[in-house]
């Protein structure tokens, strides 16, 4: 390959170029898979931290729910209490003059229940965080999970509310947890029975005044894909069990089977 | 070396392709470290949501155990697999009497290790031994110590979550004594 003016010949230049374009090529390639890679880590990651979060939220409300019996019911007044206790000189003072003193308005009776079935849940908690100062909120409040037109929602009261309120739809806020839920199971020990049980209400006979001992909480939902990349649609299942603080405090006489 | 139309030695094109093939390597390796971080911190998540799960059941058990059946029977080790689609980790649980060393001598030493002088320690020790004792007694005979590992298969590696929690009876064992212990 002679070549009078010390240039390239045709088949150089083609030679070169082709072997540029394959390395930039490849380069280009590899660059690709490396961010598709980025893509599938973020999005499990981000996965795993939103399922941790469903579970650490689930876990958090459910430790501390309470229930208060008849027998605590000193902690707070209630009408009737203040009734008995004005029962002398002032009742008769109300009575001759009505109209001088105005009477606020009773405090609301806070209402403390435990009422669940395996895919809901409504129970005084004490895990609400007060995010400003001075708020009129509470530390205890009134927590529901529900399931709605496959949607994990949950929904908690500002502050400890009455019997009468829970239907008001003012006093929630309301949280959409997971879009694509699959199923959520929640099953209850009970420790009378020894069992697993399927529903809980303090209100009925049988669990009347007390908590469930442990609430074991299975969930199987589509995580939202951040992108198109098939892990990212796969489904996820979790499974764990919470024990309820206060039972292990206020637990009742054990008797032998 | 000397080439007469001034091009590359063998020795210099096979040094350049060593240096990109470990730059290509070194993408790739960091790549597969990444991914298998994603699966260890999942299977880690998984693991801890089955310890709670397991330590609930356990401690749900002994409990009972220890109230209706007393403490001679609780003293064990069981260990299990989990059901599909977990059954690729195992547990393994054992209990034993909580220890706790509230000896003179240990006390002397963690009150020391406050910055408090020794003959004052000392002196508060011995003031305090009844309660120590009473105390000593009270936790060797009442409280428990429930310990379950996870166990799972980190590719070739194994992986151990311990989780440790302690029981007591519903009605403690509560005798006072009137005579320290040394």
């Amino acid at each position: 390959m002679k070549n009078p003016k010390g240039g390239f010949t045709i088949i150089e230049l083609l030679l070169v170029s082709v072997l540029l374009f394959m390395l930039a090529y490849s380069t280009f390639m590899s660059i690709r898979s490396t961010m598709g890679v980025k893509r599938s880590i973020d999005s499990r990651t981000e996965i795993l931290q939103s399922g941790r979060a469903l579970l650490e939220l689930i876990d958090r409300d459910l430790r501390m729910a309470y229930f208060v019996d008849a027998a605590d019911l000193g902690w707070y007044s209630t009408p009737l209490d203040n009734e008995k206790a004005g029962g002398g000189d002032e009742a008769s003072e109300s009575d001759s003059n009505p109209d001088s003193k105005a009477v606020p308005p009773p405090k609301p009776i806070p209402v403390t229940l435990f009422q669940a079935t395996r895919n809901e849940l409504l129970f005084s908690s004490r895990s609400h965080q007060r995010m400003s100062a001075d708020s009129p909120e509470d530390d205890q409040h009134l927590v529901r999970y529900r399931v709605e037109q496959g949607k994990l929602i949950r929904e908690e009261s500002f502050r400890a509310i009455s019997k009468d309120d829970i239907t008001d739809e003012k006093q929630f806020r309301q949280t959409t947890l997971v879009d694509n839920l699959k199923s959520i199971d929640f099953t209850f020990w009970n420790a009378r029975s020894q069992r697993w049980e399927d529903r809980w209400d303090t209100n009925s006979s049988e669990n009347l005044d007390t908590l469930p001992e442990a609430v074991k909480v299975k969930v199987k939902y589509t995580p939202e894909a951040l992108d198109e990349s098939q892990d990212a649609t796969k489904e996820v299942e979790y499974e764990t069990a919470v024990r309820i603080v206060q039972t292990i405090f206020k637990r009742g006489p054990v008797k032998s089977p | 070396m000397r080439s007469s139309k001034a091009g590359f030695t063998l020795l210099e094109v096979l040094a350049a392709t060593m240096i990109f093939s470990l730059c290509v390597f070194a993408i790739i390796d960091s790549q597969r470290t990444s991914q298998r971080t994603i699966v260890q911190s999942e299977r880690l998540f998984q693991a801890t949501n089955l310890a709670h799960l397991k330590m609930t059941e356990l401690e749900l058990k002994y409990q009972r155990e220890l109230n209706v059946d007393g403490a001679t029977s609780l003293i064990k080790e069981e260990a299990g697999a989990f059901e599909a689609p977990y059954d690729s980790f195992k547990w393994k649980s054992s209990v034993k009497k909580a220890e706790v060393d509230l000896t003179p001598a240990a006390m002397e030493k963690f009150m020391t290790g406050l910055g408090l002088d020794k003959d004052a320690a000392s002196e508060e020790i011995e003031k305090q031994k009844l309660v120590l004792t009473n105390l000593n007694k009270m936790i060797k005979e009442n409280f428990f110590e429930v310990r379950l590992e996870i166990s799972w298969k980190d590719g070739k590696r194994d992986s151990i979550l311990p989780i440790v929690t302690h029981i007591i009876p519903d009605k403690p064992k509560i005798e006072i004594t009137t005579t320290a212990e040394e």
